[in-house]
């Protein structure tokens, strides 16, 4: 019993991170039609930044906002002076945002070197709570309550408030919203910027338990892909479930069948990818 | 045939000439080559290897044996045999080494053992502790400076019967290194009477520990682990977060409380006993004195791989002494580095008839001293040997622990 409730809450703990990373990538994709590679860069940049300001302020809040805050402005950066430049071409849009990682990749190794960095945790969230016969880090339960809040803000975003409508106009037809007095470029800058500021919240949060560290851009930006894959791309409510079934299949695959720890992960996509190749709730 | 031998004897004669007359002239440096990790979970342990070798030549003038000596550096990620594989081919065919050295990781070291011994390179291991080197596949040119794995595997295991532990699960990196250092410990507490309850095997650079420590099975009275780097410092902070910690004894080889880390992990490593050949709380003038001049020169605390990278360099140093740096012959070089003693940080170490230390191995208790958090010894095994009590036929007769491997639970 304990076994199961643990490694529930872990496997949860773990789809909220998926998910805010999965969330941002889906929605320039749905906006955009593109992928953005460097998506697993944003992670990396929120967790090291937010490690430097950490250890310069001592305030985990300070840290959140200065991560965030930097890895937003990466993301107009990247948007309005480089992207822009290539509209509607997947080809020249992979290879810039491939180049981007690349880059990232090793700007983070030559500033903070190779060893993995922890992050400390909020000091109200250092502790573990115990019901019963269970033992769980609080840290994680705040990482699950930051991931149903995001997502219900997303959900009452999108569906609720008429920059929503904009960007669900957007995504279904580009130039008709266009027609009907939309600025689908800002919209696109700013859908961009929110991605990147949602993976960079990803690392500060993911920077206590999962860590950052060479390499990670990839495993992320691979574990978002399956979530996308899984969900649907372009719908929000795709990544927050895909999220959910990619942590507890990563985490009980990891648990039950160590030794198939990759392919619990992989084949439910690829069943999915032959079944739905729209995922779960892809609308195309 | 007169004629040639004055031939022969006339040319040794100018030779020597030559020779006599440039003798206060340098000769060419001897070219070492060190191998070591700098990205990934193990970086620390690559990158304090190295700063232990050039701790040694900077404090020996970067000379032995009255000749210079120069220090070539390759640097690979964590466990990979093809990067450091084509480093060594770098260093060797292209910069010219007479002697490789460093190398973190077992499967790397498995992986330049077939080209040192067609090169006819010597390679002085300062970490990977492969067994098989010392062992089954034991070469004329593969020598240690470190541990083999299970060396100090042995004398914990039968220490951990004997604290009053009868159920044990095991949990280690799933790699040949991992599968070695929790073998050793498996067979002596086996051995003893112990029982084996779980086996769990975590990927090198685990992201995460939480699956795999919520397996863990309560009615264990120990955990066993073999991890190390940036992994031991989230699986030990991760035990006390899921609440094993006081519940079940954690002990583990030395890598699990490096030095290099203890102070990031705090609290959570408080009563953790490990086994390892060193520490830096050993009270002993050398150990001081290299303890010093290394947070001095680098501002950081010392840690195992320092101080194995140290004695490395060490050896090297004394074999070149005593063959006044004829690092070109190799027999003798070979002969001097077979027969060598150096007075290292940990204490004296020589090496056995397959290269190997022999040592003292100290069981060690994290505690907190004075505020900061040591190593401290409990226990000690004078003169250690990597057959622990069997003898080398009769050991290398049982299957390897990497075969091992998954069998030990019942």
């Amino acid at each position: 019993m304990t076994f199961w409730v643990t490694q529930a809450l872990n496997g949860i703990s773990f789809g909220m991170l998926l998910f805010l990373l999965a969330a941002g990538l889906s929605l320039i994709y749905g906006l955009m039609r593109m992928l953005n590679l460097a998506h697993g860069s944003y992670y990396i940049l929120g967790g090291y930044v937010g490690l430097a300001a950490v250890r310069v302020t001592g305030s985990f809040v300070l840290a959140a906002v200065a991560a965030t805050a930097t890895v937003t402005l990466v993301g107009i950066v990247m948007e309005r002076f480089f992207l822009r430049r290539f509209p509607e071409q997947e080809l020249p849009q992979a290879l810039l945002t491939f180049g981007f990682l690349l880059i990232f990749a090793d700007l983070s190794l030559w500033l903070w070197g190779g060893t993995p960095q922890t992050l400390p945790k909020p000091e109200i969230f250092e502790r573990s709570i115990r019901i019963g016969a269970i033992v769980f880090p609080t840290y994680r339960l705040f990482v699950i309550a930051i991931g149903l809040v995001v997502g219900l803000g997303l959900w009452w975003l999108q569906e609720g408030t008429r920059l929503g409508a904009m960007i669900r106009a957007g995504v279904d037809d580009a130039e008709m919203a266009r027609a009907t007095g939309v600025n689908v470029g800002l919209l696109s800058t700013a859908v961009f910027a929110f991605g990147a500021f949602l993976a960079g919240l990803g690392g500060i949060i993911g920077g206590p338990f999962v860590g950052v560290y060479p390499g990670a851009d990839f495993e992320i930006l691979e574990m978002a892909l399956v979530v996308v894959i899984i969900g649907g791309l372009g719908s929000l409510k795709g990544a927050f479930v895909g999220g959910l079934v990619v942590g507890l299949l990563d985490n009980f695959g990891k648990a039950l069948f160590p030794e198939l720890a990759l392919f619990t992960v992989f084949a439910p996509m690829a069943v999915i990818l032959a079944l739905r190749p729209t995922g779960l709730f892809g609308a195309r | 045939m007169g004629h040639r031998a004055f031939r022969v004897a006339a040319l040794g004669l100018a030779l020597a000439l030559v020779g006599g007359g440039v003798g206060s002239q340098e000769r060419d440096p001897v070219k070492i080559g060190l191998i070591y990790t700098n990205t990934g979970p193990l970086a620390q342990l690559g990158i304090d290897m190295r700063d232990g070798n050039l701790l040694y030549w900077s404090q020996a003038g970067s000379r032995a044996g009255g000749r210079r000596v120069e220090l070539l550096t390759e640097s690979t990620g964590s466990n990979k045999p093809d990067e450091g594989l084509t480093k060594a081919r770098k260093l060797v065919e292209r910069d010219h080494v007479q002697i490789l050295t460093g190398v973190i990781e077992t499967p790397v070291a498995y992986a330049l053992a077939g080209y040192v011994n067609d090169k006819k390179v010597p390679l002085m291991i300062n970490i990977a502790g492969a067994d098989g080197l010392s062992q089954k596949q034991r070469s004329d040119y593969v020598f240690r400076s470190s541990f083999s794995n299970s060396q100090a595997s042995h004398p914990l295991g039968e220490w951990a019967y004997r604290q009053g532990y009868r159920k044990m699960v095991l949990l280690a990196s799933d790699f040949a290194a991992g599968h070695e250092h929790i073998g050793g410990v498996a067979r002596t507490f086996v051995a003893a009477g112990g029982q084996i309850i779980q086996e769990i095997y975590t990927p090198l650079g685990a992201p995460d520990f939480a699956p795999y420590l919520a397996q863990i099975r309560r009615d264990a009275d120990v955990v066993a682990v073999a991890i190390f780097g940036a992994d031991a410092l989230r699986v030990v902070t991760q035990y006390a977060e899921f609440g094993l910690k006081g519940k079940i004894a954690m002990i583990g080889k030395g890598g699990l409380t490096d030095e290099a880390f203890l102070d990031k992990m705090g609290d959570a490593a408080l009563g953790v006993v490990v086994a390892f050949n060193w520490s830096a709380a050993l009270d002993t003038p050398e150990n001081r004195r290299f303890r010093e001049s290394f947070e001095s020169k680098y501002k950081r605390p010392v840690s195992l791989t320092a101080e194995s990278g140290y004695v490395g360099a060490q050896m090297l140093a004394r074999a070149l002494e005593s063959t006044k740096g004829n690092v070109e012959s190799p027999d003798t070089f070979l002969a001097a580095l077979r027969g060598v003693e150096v007075d290292a940080p940990r204490g004296k170490v020589r090496l056995d008839s397959f290269h190997n230390p022999l040592q003292t191995v100290y069981v060690l208790k994290t505690e907190r001293k004075d505020g900061v958090l040591q190593n401290t010894p409990i226990a000690s095994y004078p003169n250690t040997s990597q057959f622990w009590t069997w003898t080398p036929d009769a050991f290398m007769a049982m299957p390897s622990y990497v075969e091992l491997k998954g069998k030990w639970a019942k």
